[in-house]
């Protein structure tokens, strides 16, 4: 049975934090929240004809592959903003209309303000076992500037309740490089997180994107951006302080209690598949249905005249397009159309489809495989791909082990017989690496 | 048929900028009938795209138009436009030695003003008629009889007669054309006499060759003749003649008094330069035209293929441009930081935007084009004179007794409430003033001697601006004299790239050492290294800036629906590395040779 993890987004905000440039609308209705729900309930519905249960496949969708699911993660937006009835109803069709693993990790990512103790108890009920909760800074002003809704002490609150009662498995979010934060409140939030004895902690890094409240006050100068040297202090003040404690740093941004890193998260990061459904959601899979979308991944694809995909004349050759997907892999996503999506007319017309070819593949392993601490196994590649390492190139034509000498010779990667990883230096410039493999 | 030259009119109009020039010409050609309505472009005459879109006119048009007057003759007027930039002065002069006479355009709500006396005395220089046109009396500010009394009173001409017109609106153009007839005189050439024809402009064209613009002073000129080009000695036998009304129409012959173009499978525009004269090689006229000039290159500058450009592609479009410019002169040049190129002359810095500007449009050719540089003359302790275009050239320092550079005789027209700034910027650049003189009481000339290195870097731009555009600049060269010039170097990570490699003025050292340090700080991408970009003279180190090392280049967040945005992010990223050039292992973006030339010394005070 191959492994499979659900994601499903939840485009709702209580309101858009200032530096969120995510999918979420705040000020919705009930109503359309039903509507949103109904819509996420048809979408599985259909995806179940091709990756669910024996009695739910249906030709000329189904895949040959059976699947079981053993991660789902709610993210959004703020899950703890959509009715948990609601959600609870979405949870239910994942597990009947799929094979679950009787390990399921169920994540629901929260905010303090939003996340009630009815919420939490609703949640608790129908499986999610592990909370993700999205605190930031234990700093009010540090709050302030990211436009969060909730106070360093709710904070604290919440998840002190969260954790008596409810919940075994939590990941606590934190953020540092906000423009006028110092490093000793960095560090206070880091001693007073690491003093709620979280299960996993995610640090990240601000990153200004572009059309932020945040980076617009940025380039007008209102706010005053840290220093790249003050952002990589804090960065390795995390490392240093979360490790200390007990922490197991397995990916740029996140550590855990060992046992506790995300199932569901290292998916993204080792090439295995998910199913991303709900409003602009990412799916990567090693099988797909016949289905429009395959043709319009296939047509789409530009690998050049070897191309086994659309056999060089436009024309999609189904059984091709298959070989090609269950050796590399597809990726695509839903469309970014609240409207649309409600309107619930065809629940899988992708946005956009990308059939890999190996070059993509490749691509793939190492710009999501490097992010991991422990790094990536060449052995892997080998296998996923059925060619010997030296045989494989990056989309630039450029051959891997040189790229990979490259970065070895300037401190930035490390290699150890078949395991490649960033070194210390290579965490802050991870991009110098990834882009040679883009 | 003896007197056939009793119905043309040779003629120009000069106007200042903005005043209507264009305009006019498209009212005079479509009231001809010469371009049928439908077909006008906004401005036919100006048919290069740079042209229009910069209002300015680079490469002449001519046309003939056919008229009947009032009185019922059929006249035959020979419409020669003229460039509008000083660095064509000597063009608009051959253009003008072609004509009898030339219709002065004044915009009645701006009066006269300093280019339109420039162009008076390039006009008068050439003993043409003036006729005076008063412009846009449509318009609300219009002032025609103060206009009228300031031309009398500033150029001295008579004007209460002239024609009020306006131009966009189409009103009283015949005016125009009847004035044309009774001002300016009918040519008066002698077709029996031996061939004496000037050049006052070409073209190259794909299957003729060569096509001469050409004003026949004398005798006659038909298919078959053999030509001589006066002052290349030249040769050539003639295939076809004829005017252009404005496409080219073929005719029987050329003769005395008339504006036509000759073909001769003339293979480059170099063999028909603009002033030289054409006669016959079997019967030759006995002296050519004054006022010959061979054009020679003022400005110099390195011209480079990027990246993913091939050094023939560059090659075959210089040679494909050099066949309709004459004044356009490169040849191949190595540079260590740029590899192969070439180094292009140019009349002046204009002239050099526009080689550019088309290299980019009309061959869709990317190229990094280095410091303009002047042509200095250096005097070698061993007593060796060598002329330098190329500041890599230079030879070292204790190999030099003396260095020279060009200087100038400018000379600046402009209303006198501007003559105090001016002064300044002149100062600044180094000129050395001489005697002003009062041309009205409202107007001024001033006279400088300035090294043409400081002419040529935007001092144009600049006086335009300091003066709303009241000022005109003329300049010839004057002489070589010696200077206290410096060669100043680059150099990224302590290397030397030659490519921004300059020569400049000692004064003036410090300053553009520090402009182009700063301006490459901010262009340079941080590297994983530190790189200090320092200026140097010689050894001695004059200005420095540091590139910082980035210490973070990662990205924080990376789940399901990050993947495919991220590595797009990081593709971008790496399609603007491509287009680096590389400099051992500074990597230096395109922008950054386009910043270093936007020095503009009076913005920087």
């Amino acid at each position: 049975m191959r492994k499979l993890g659900i994601y499903i987004h939840i485009p709702y905000c209580e309101r858009k934090c200032s530096y969120c440039d995510f999918l979420s609308f705040p000020g919705t209705t009930r109503e359309s929240r039903e509507q949103y729900r109904d819509a996420v309930v048809n979408e599985l519905k259909w995806w179940a004809k091709c990756y669910g249960k024996e009695k739910y496949r249906e030709e000329p969708y189904t895949v040959p592959e059976e699947y079981e699911v053993d991660t789902i993660f709610v993210g959004g937006g703020t899950p703890s903003v959509f009715e948990s009835w609601f959600l609870w109803r979405l949870v239910l069709t994942v597990k009947d209309l799929f094979n679950c693993a009787d390990a399921l990790e169920i994540t629901a990512e929260a905010n303090p303000n939003s996340l009630t103790v009815d919420k939490m108890s609703v949640w608790g009920v129908f499986g999610v076992n592990r909370l993700s909760f999205g605190v930031q800074s234990f700093d009010d002003g540090v709050l302030e500037t990211l436009g969060r809704l909730h106070s360093a002490a709710e904070a604290e609150e919440k998840f002190r309740t969260a954790r008596k009662y409810f919940f075994k498995n939590i990941n606590v979010d934190l953020m540092f490089g906000i423009p006028g934060q110092t490093l000793d409140q960095w560090k206070d939030t880091l001693e007073k997180a690491i003093a709620l004895d979280p299960d996993h902690v995610s640090f990240y890094s601000l990153q200004l994107e572009e059309g932020t409240p945040i980076c617009g006050k940025v380039k007008a100068g209102a706010l005053v951006p840290v220093s790249d040297e003050t952002d990589r202090a804090m960065y390795r003040l995390a490392v240093k302080m979360l490790k200390e404690a007990g922490y197991h740093h397995y990916e740029i941004s996140n550590a855990a209690k060992p046992g506790f890193e995300s199932k569901h998260n290292l998916k993204y990061w080792s090439m295995d598949e998910y199913l991303g459904v709900g409003l602009g959601a990412a799916s990567y899979m090693k099988a797909a249905p016949y289905h429009p979308f395959v043709a319009k991944g296939a047509e789409r694809c530009d690998c050049g005249p070897d191309c086994v995909s659309c056999a060089g004349d436009g024309t999609v050759r189904d059984e091709v397009a298959r070989a090609r997907i269950a050796r590399y892999g597809v990726r695509f996503s839903n469309t970014t159309d609240y409207e649309f999506y409600l309107s619930g007319e065809d629940p899988v017309v992708p946005d956009s489809v990308h059939v890999n070819n190996l070059a993509d593949y490749v691509s793939d392993f190492f710009f999501t495989g490097l992010r991991k601490i422990a790094g990536v196994r060449l052995d892997d590649l080998e296998s996923a791909v059925g060619k010997p390492l030296a045989e494989l190139k990056t989309p630039d034509g450029e051959p891997v082990e040189t790229v990979l000498a490259r970065h070895v010779s300037d401190g930035l990667l490390e290699r150890d017989g078949d395991v490649v990883r960033l070194t210390e230096k290579g965490l802050d410039l991870a991009n110098t690496v990834l882009r040679d493999f883009v | 048929m003896d007197n056939y030259q009793k119905y043309i009119r040779n003629f120009s109009i000069i106007a200042h900028i903005d005043h209507g020039k264009s305009t006019l010409a498209d009212r005079l050609l479509e009231m001809t009938g010469c371009v049928p309505e439908r077909e006008m472009k906004d401005q036919y005459l100006d048919n290069m795209d740079i042209e229009r879109e910069r209002g300015i006119t680079i490469k002449l048009q001519t046309s003939r138009l056919n008229y009947t007057a009032k009185n019922g003759e059929k006249y035959i007027f020979n419409l020669i436009d003229t460039p509008g930039h000083v660095d064509f002065t000597y063009e608009v002069s051959r253009s003008l030695a072609a004509c009898e006479g030339a219709i002065l355009v004044v915009d009645c709500t701006q009066g006269v003003e300093a280019q339109t006396l420039a162009n008076v005395y390039l006009a008068l220089n050439e003993n043409l008629e003036i006729m005076p046109v008063i412009n846009k009396i449509d318009l609300a500010s219009a002032r025609p009889q103060e206009t009228k009394d300031e031309i009398e009173e500033v150029i001295g001409i008579e004007a209460q007669d002239a024609p009020m017109i306006s131009a966009k609106e189409g009103i009283n153009i015949e005016d125009v054309l009847e004035a044309v007839i009774d001002k300016i005189p009918a040519p008066q050439g002698d077709p029996a006499a031996p061939l004496k024809a000037l050049i006052f402009d070409c073209y190259y064209d794909n299957y003729k060759g060569v096509v001469i613009y050409t004003r026949i002073m004398d005798g006659s000129v038909k298919p078959g003749d053999t030509i001589r080009m006066m002052a290349s000695g030249k040769n050539y036998e003639v295939t076809e003649v004829g005017y252009h009304s404005p496409g080219p129409i073929p005719a029987k012959e050329l003769k005395a008094g008339e504006v036509g173009y000759i073909c001769a499978s003339i293979k480059q525009v170099a063999d028909a330069r603009v002033g030289d004269t054409i006669t016959l090689a079997d019967n030759p006229t006995a002296e050519p035209l004054p006022g010959y000039k061979k054009l020679q290159p003022m400005v110099y500058c390195g011209m480079y293929p990027t990246g993913n450009e091939s050094y023939e592609g560059v090659k075959d479009a210089l040679e494909k441009l050099q066949v309709n410019d004459a004044s356009l002169v490169f040849e191949p040049e190595t540079s260590n930081a740029l590899g192969y190129g070439f180094r292009c002359g140019f009349l002046g810095l204009l002239h050099m935007e526009i080689i550019v500007e088309r290299l980019l449009r009309e061959f869709d050719l990317d190229i990094i084009t280095t410091s303009p540089s002047v042509i200095y003359k250096v005097v070698k302790t061993d007593g060796t004179v060598i002329f330098i275009q190329n500041p890599s050239n230079m030879p070292p320092v204790n190999e030099i007794e003396h260095v020279e550079e060009p200087m100038v005789k400018a000379e600046i027209i402009l209303p006198k409430e501007y003559v105090g700034p001016i002064m300044e910027l002149c100062q600044r650049r180094r000129g050395q003033m001489e005697p002003l003189e009062y041309l009205t009481k409202d107007r001024v000339a001033l006279h400088y001697v300035m090294p043409l290195a400081e002419v040529i870097y935007d001092f144009f731009d600049a006086l335009k601006s300091k003066t709303r555009g009241y000022g005109s600049l003329d300049y010839e060269f004057l002489r070589y004299e010696p200077s206290k010039v410096v060669k100043l170097d680059i150099m990224l990570n302590r290397e030397v790239v030659d490519a921004f490699s300059m020569i400049v003025h000692e004064s003036k050292a410090y300053e553009r050492a520090r402009f182009v340090c700063e301006k490459l700080k901010e262009t340079i991408p941080m590297h994983q290294f530190e790189i200090p970009v320092q200026a140097a003279i010689g050894q001695k180190i004059i200005a420095r800036e540091t590139v910082k090392a980035y210490r973070k280049d990662v990205i924080a967040k990376c789940y399901g629906g990050d993947i495919s945005r991220k590595k797009k992010l990081l593709e971008k990223q790496k399609e603007g590395k491509k287009r680096m050039r590389q400099f051992g292992v500074v990597e230096v973006p395109q922008e950054a040779f386009t910043a270093v030339l936007k020095y503009d010394e009076d913005k920087t005070k």
